[in-house]
C-alpha cells in the first residue's frame, strides 16, 4: 500500500541534489560570491522555502541547519541535535556533516568557517521567509565583509522542477489522489469532521506522506475551509477539503468539494462554472504568460455570470500558488509580476463563494508545459457525493 | 524532546468553552495590564506563529487569546484585547469561533505588518509611548524591519521575560487542560502499544498512536520511536521493521496546552534505572531547587552510558502552552524552580545499547513535585 518510502530511486536523488547544488555555484560565479550558507529553521512550513533541505536533501529535526556551499570543495552541513546525526549522516547529499546542540550551533558555524579559512570570503546567505531575526542577525558579523540575501538564486534554482523534485512531486500527487478516494468511502453522516479529517490524514501518513496541510470542514453554505471540528456530517452538507500531503518536502494540493447526499442541479451547475474557470487558466499557463493574464482567464467566466465582487479580497486571495521545498514562486495572483516558465509546478485552484451555493473547492496540482498548464492528478476533481 | 514540527496543527480545532471558560481569560489579561502598568508601557503586543512566522510555539498568543492561531495581539490599557490577525478577512468568521476576544481585524495575509496594528493602537487613543513586545526576537528579519518601519514614534521594548513570568506559574484550569492531553497522549501509547503487540512494525506503532491522538480531538500530535534504529527517529514512512522493545515518545496539544508521555514495550527488566532516575527528578523538584540539581539527581543515579544518552536527548523542560517552555532542565542550566510550574521530566536512557524511556508530568508545589495524572 505505501507509495512513497524515504527514498525510491537514490541514484536520482544523488544526481538531482548535485545539479542543484552545481546550479548554485553557477548563480555565484556569476555574482563572485566565493561562499553560500543555506540556512533551514525547522519550520517546515509549505509556504517557507527550506534552503538548507533543498541543498542536502535532510530534513532536519532541530531548530537549526546550514549548508556551507563553497564555490569550490566540498560543502558541509551542521544540524542541530546531537542525537540526530546518523539519522542526517545517512539521509543528507553532503557527505561533511557536523551536529550540537541548539546553543551551540552558531558556535560550530564559526569553528567550521575559521578552519575552512572562509572569515574573508565573499558570502551569500539564503535563510528563507522563515529566517529567525537572532540568526539573520548574526551571519553579516561573522564575515569581514558582511553578507548578501541570496534568496533568489536558491527560489530561481528551485522553482524549475529537476527530476528528483518531479518524482517526490508525483508521489505526493499519487497519495492524495488515493487519500480522497478513501475519504469517499469513509466519510459517513454522523461522523464529525474531525474523524473524517484525521481518518484521512493518517491514511496518507501510511501511504508515506510525511506531513500534510490539510483543512476540512462542512457546511450547507460554506464561507470558506477551515481547521476540522466537532460539527456532525448530515446529508446535505458540503465537505470542503485542501488536501497538502508531502513528499520529501514537496508539498502538492487538491482541492476538493463532495455533498452529503445527491448534489442539487444548482450545485453541479457552479461546481461546472468553476471546473470551467480551472480548465481556461490551465489553457493560458503556457511558458511566457503572466500571471496575471492567467488569473484574469480563470476569473472572466465568473465574471461573465455576474460574481466579479466575488473574485476579490475578501472572498479570494489567490488562485494558486507553489509549495515547492526551495521556491515559493509562482503565485498566481493579480498583484504578482511573475512570467511562467516551463516545468513550474503549484496548485491551481479557482477556489470560490458563490453566493447561491457557497463556497466550493476546485483545484489541481499543475506543470506548466508548452501546450499549456497539464494536472499531475490521474482525473480532475468532480463535484463527488457522500453516502 | 525535540521533534518535527508540522507545517499545520491539522487536528480537531475548537474552543473547550467548559474547560476554558472566559472568566479565565479575562483573569489572564488583567494580570498582564498590571504588569504593564507596573513597567510604564503605553500598551503590549504579543505575536502568535502563523503559517508564515517563525515565531514558533512560544504559547504567548494562546495564553490570552485561547486560540491557537496567528496574528498579533493588541494589549492596551482600556478595554479588551484587540487582535490583527493573520489571514484574510474570510478566515475571521471561522477565528471568531475559537476565541473570547470579539475584536477580531484581518491582517491581509500570512504575515501581519505592523500597519493594522498601529491603526488599533491610533484608534485607541495610545499613539506615543512605550510598547511592550512578546515574541518579536523570533520574526524573521524581513517582518522585524518592517515592524520598526511601522512604529516609528513609539519606543519599543521586549517584555517577553515579564509576560513569560505570568505564563509560568500554571492557573489550576490550565492544569486541567494539561491532564485532558495526559489522557489523550495516553490513550495514543495504549493503541501503540496494542498495535505492536498484535505484531506491528514500530513506524506502524506509531501511526497507530497518531490515529488515536487524532480520534480523541488531540490537534497536534507529534512522536519519535525506534524506527530502523536503537535510538530515536521521526516517522518518515511505513516501514516493516520491527524492534523489540518498542520505546515511543508522544506528545499531544489539546485546546492549545501540550503533554508527553512515553512508553516502553515489552516492559525491559532493566526498565528499573530510568524508572529510578525519574523518581530521583521528582524528588529533587521543589520550589527554589536549581534546574541543575534536578538533572544531576537523575544523572546520579544512571550508568555512565544511560547518563550520555539522556543528556544527548535531554532530561526536561517546563509544558503547558508550549512542549519546549522554560525552565530547561540540564546540568548547565541557570534556570531555578518556581511555585506552579508544570515540567516533563524524561530520561532516555541506555539499555543493551538500545535507548530505554520513562517519563513523568509533575507540577512544582511547596510541598514538593506532585505528579500530574491523566483526566
Amino acid at each position: 500500500m505505501t507509495i512513497a518510502t524515504t527514498s525510491t530511486n537514490t541514484s536520482l536523488r544523488s544526481q538531482s541534489l548535485e545539479r542543484r547544488r552545481a546550479a548554485i555555484r553557477e548563480h555565484m560565479r556569476r555574482l563572485g560570491l566565493d561562499l553560500v550558507i543555506a540556512y533551514g529553521s525547522g519550520l517546515h512550513s509549505f509556504i517557507h522555502m527550506n534552503p538548507a533541505w533543498y541543498l542536502s536533501g535532510f530534513k532536519q529535526l532541530g531548530r537549526h541547519m546550514a549548508v556551507l556551499l563553497p564555490s569550490d570543495g566540498d560543502p558541509v552541513a551542521i544540524i542541530t541535535p546531537v542525537w540526530d546525526l546518523a539519522r542526517a549522516r545517512a539521509r543528507s547529499t553532503v557527505e561533511d556533516v557536523y551536529a550540537t546542540d541548539e546553543e551551540n550551533f552558531m558556535t560550530l558555524v564559526n569553528e567550521q568557517i575559521d578552519r575552512r579559512g572562509w572569515r574573508q570570503k565573499r558570502v551569500g546567505v539564503s535563510g528563507g521567509q522563515g529566517h529567525p531575526r537572532v540568526i539573520a542577525d548574526a551571519w553579516p558579523s561573522m564575515f569581514d565583509a558582511g553578507v548578501q540575501d541570496v534568496d533568489t538564486i536558491v527560489s530561481d534554482t528551485a522553482k524549475i522542477r529537476d527530476e528528483w523534485s518531479l518524482d517526490c512531486t508525483r508521489r505526493a500527487v499519487a497519495i492524495a489522489e488515493q487519500g480522497y478516494d478513501h475519504l469517499l468511502e469513509t466519510a459517513r453522516p454522523g461522523m464529525p469532521e474531525h474523524e473524517v479529517a484525521a481518518e484521512l490524514d493518517v491514511y496518507m501518513r501510511e501511504l508515506g506522506a510525511e506531513d500534510n496541510f490539510q483543512l476540512m470542514s462542512a457546511s450547507m453554505h460554506n464561507r470558506g475551509v477551515h481547521a476540522p471540528t466537532k460539527r456532525i456530517l448530515e446529508v446535505g452538507d458540503i465537505l470542503l477539503g485542501e488536501i497538502t500531503p508531502a513528499v520529501e518536502g514537496e508539498y502538492i494540493q487538491i482541492c476538493r468539494t463532495a455533498v452529503l447526499g445527491k448534489p442539487s442541479t444548482l450545485q453541479l451547475d457552479k461546481f461546472a462554472l468553476l471546473d470551467r474557470c480551472l480548465r481556461d487558466g490551465m489553457r493560458t499557463a503556457v511558458p511566457g504568460t503572466p500571471v496575471r493574464e492567467v488569473v484574469a482567464a480563470i476569473n472572466r467566466p465568473l465574471d461573465d455570470a455576474g460574481y466579479s465582487q466575488y473574485t476579490r479580497p475578501p472572498y479570494m486571495r489567490t488562485r494558486g500558488h507553489s509549495m515547492s521545498l526551495g521556491s515559493m514562486e509562482p503565485e498566481i495572483a493579480p498583484d504578482r509580476d511573475h512570467v511562467l516558465f516551463e516545468n513550474e509546478v503549484f496548485v491551481m485552484h479557482p477556489n470560490q463563494y458563490i453566493p447561491e451555493t457557497g463556497y466550493f473547492m476546485c483545484g489541481e496540482p499543475v506543470i506548466i508545459t508548452t501546450r499549456g498548464a497539464q494536472n499531475l492528478t490521474s482525473k480532475m476533481g468532480t463535484l463527488d457525493s457522500i453516502g | 524532546m525535540i521533534n518535527m514540527e508540522p507545517v499545520l496543527k491539522r487536528g480537531y480545532t475548537a474552543w473547550d468553552r467548559g474547560l476554558l471558560p472566559i472568566d479565565e481569560f479575562t483573569e489572564r489579561v488583567a494580570a498582564v495590564k498590571s504588569e504593564m502598568q507596573r513597567a510604564g508601557l503605553a500598551a503590549v503586543l504579543v505575536w502568535g506563529g502563523g503559517l508564515a512566522m517563525s515565531t514558533r510555539e512560544t504559547g504567548d498568543y494562546p495564553y490570552v487569546t485561547g486560540a491557537t492561531g496567528g496574528g498579533i495581539i493588541v494589549i492596551t490599557p482600556e478595554g479588551d484585547p484587540s487582535v490583527v490577525t493573520a489571514g484574510g478577512g474570510r478566515e475571521i468568521p471561522f477565528q471568531r469561533t475559537l476565541t473570547w476576544i470579539n475584536e477580531l481585524t484581518p491582517g491581509g495575509g500570512f504575515v501581519v505588518g505592523g500597519a493594522p496594528v498601529r491603526k488599533v493602537l491610533e484608534a485607541r487613543q495610545v499613539t506615543s509611548g512605550t510598547l511592550g513586545t512578546v515574541g518579536a526576537g523570533g520574526l524573521p528579519l524581513s517582518v522585524y524591519s518592517q515592524i520598526e518601519q511601522t512604529f516609528d514614534g513609539y519606543q519599543l521594548q521586549p517584555f517577553d521575560q515579564v509576560f513569560r513570568t505570568l505564563r509560568d506559574r500554571k492557573r489550576p484550569r490550565e492544569v486541567l487542560a494539561i491532564r485532558t492531553a495526559l489522557r489523550i497522549a495516553t490513550d495514543a501509547t495504549a493503541a501503540a502499544q496494542q498495535s505492536f503487540a498484535a505484531g506491528a512494525s514500530n513506524a506502524r506503532a506509531l501511526v497507530e498512536a497518531e490515529r488515536s491522538a487524532r480520534m480523541n480531538r488531540a490537534r497536534d500530535f507529534r512522536a519519535l520511536a525506534n524506527i530502523e534504529t536503537d535510538g530515536l527517529a521521526p516517522y518518515e514512512g511505513l516501514s516493516d521493521d520491527r524492534r523489540q522493545p518498542l520505546a515511543l515518545w508522544v506528545a499531544v496539544e489539546y485546546n492549545g496546552y501540550w503533554a508527553d508521555t512515553t512508553l516502553m514495550w515489552p516492559i525491559p527488566d532493566s526498565g528499573a534505572e530510568t524508572t529510578r532516575a525519574i523518581d530521583a527528578m521528582v524528588a529533587a523538584a521543589r520550589p527554589g531547587a536549581a534546574a541543575r540539581a534536578v538533572a544531576q539527581a537523575g544523572l546520579s543515579v544512571l550508568s555512565e552510558a544511560s547518563a550520555q544518552n539522556a543528556l544527548m536527548y535531554g532530561l526536561g523542560n517546563g509544558i503547558g502552552l508550549a512542549l519546549r517552555d522554560q525552565p530547561t532542565i540540564s546540568p548547565t542550566s541557570d534556570d531555578v524552580l518556581t511555585d506552579g510550574q508544570v515540567l516533563s521530566l524524561r530520561v532516555a536512557g541506555l539499555q543493551s545499547g538500545k535507548v530505554a524511556l520513562d517519563s513523568a508530568i509533575v507540577q512544582v508545589t511547596a510541598d514538593g513535585a506532585r505528579r500530574l495524572v491523566a483526566r
